[in-house]
């Protein structure tokens, strides 16, 4: 992943821009004294991203195994 | 997470889906809490009453205190949710260092549980039929 410093980010956003939103590329990283501190990327990379490890829908729609946890939460007796 | 009790309301970027406008935007959720990940089902709560086929529960105006709501009418749906590993898509409360605005009241998160438990049961004695048919 390429990497710039968050001077260079702050002068080259435009470019920075277009480059993580043309098809199939890369986020880029900003550092920040050479740490890694921010990503760049695409709002359609952000939701591939958050998709794989997230669920977002109806109910009727979740995977089989949470439905079934689910469909037994009444019989909890933990107090909230 | 340390034990956060289910009906917990907190600050969670919801995606409602279908590329609406809200996705994203951090809003209050009331929580039901699994075990392993720990993975947290988040329920969105709204000002609107339900629409279409969404089943929601109005929130009485204690539970709303309770909660840390406003004073305005809400309803919690009970028929649309995210699921992510805590504390994945958790936001901060502007103007606090928390994101949690407190907690439903214990009568309320029955119904709340009760509800959702309803919805689920019924999808997926749905989705064990399809598999059988």
């Amino acid at each position: 992943m390429r990497s710039v410093s968050s001077a260079e980010a702050a002068r080259n956003f435009g470019t920075i821009r277009e480059e993580v939103i043309a098809p199939g590329a890369e986020p880029v990283t900003v550092t920040h004294y050479n740490v890694p501190q921010v990503v760049v990327m695409s709002f359609q990379e952000y939701k591939d991203l958050v998709h794989r490890s997230r669920f977002a829908g109806k109910v009727a729609d979740l995977p089989e195994e949470d439905l079934a946890f689910l469909a037994t939460v009444d019989q909890r007796n933990t107090q909230p | 997470m340390d034990g956060l009790p289910d009906g917990t309301v907190v600050r969670f970027e919801y995606e409602w889906g279908n590329g609406n406008e809200d996705d994203y935007k951090p809003r209050p959720c009331a929580i039901i809490v699994r075990g392993q990940g720990p993975r947290v089902f988040y329920f969105p709560i709204s000002h609107e009453p339900p629409r279409g086929d969404d089943v929601a529960l109005e929130i009485p105006e204690e539970a709303r205190i309770a909660a840390g709501l406003d004073a305005f009418p809400q309803w919690v749906i009970v028929s649309r949710c995210n699921r992510a590993e805590w504390p994945d898509g958790v936001r901060t409360i502007q103007g606090r260092t928390t994101p949690i605005y407190g907690t439903l009241p214990t009568e309320f998160v029955k119904l709340f549980r009760s509800r959702i438990a309803d919805v689920s049961r019924q999808h997926l004695m749905r989705a064990r039929d399809r598999l059988r048919s």
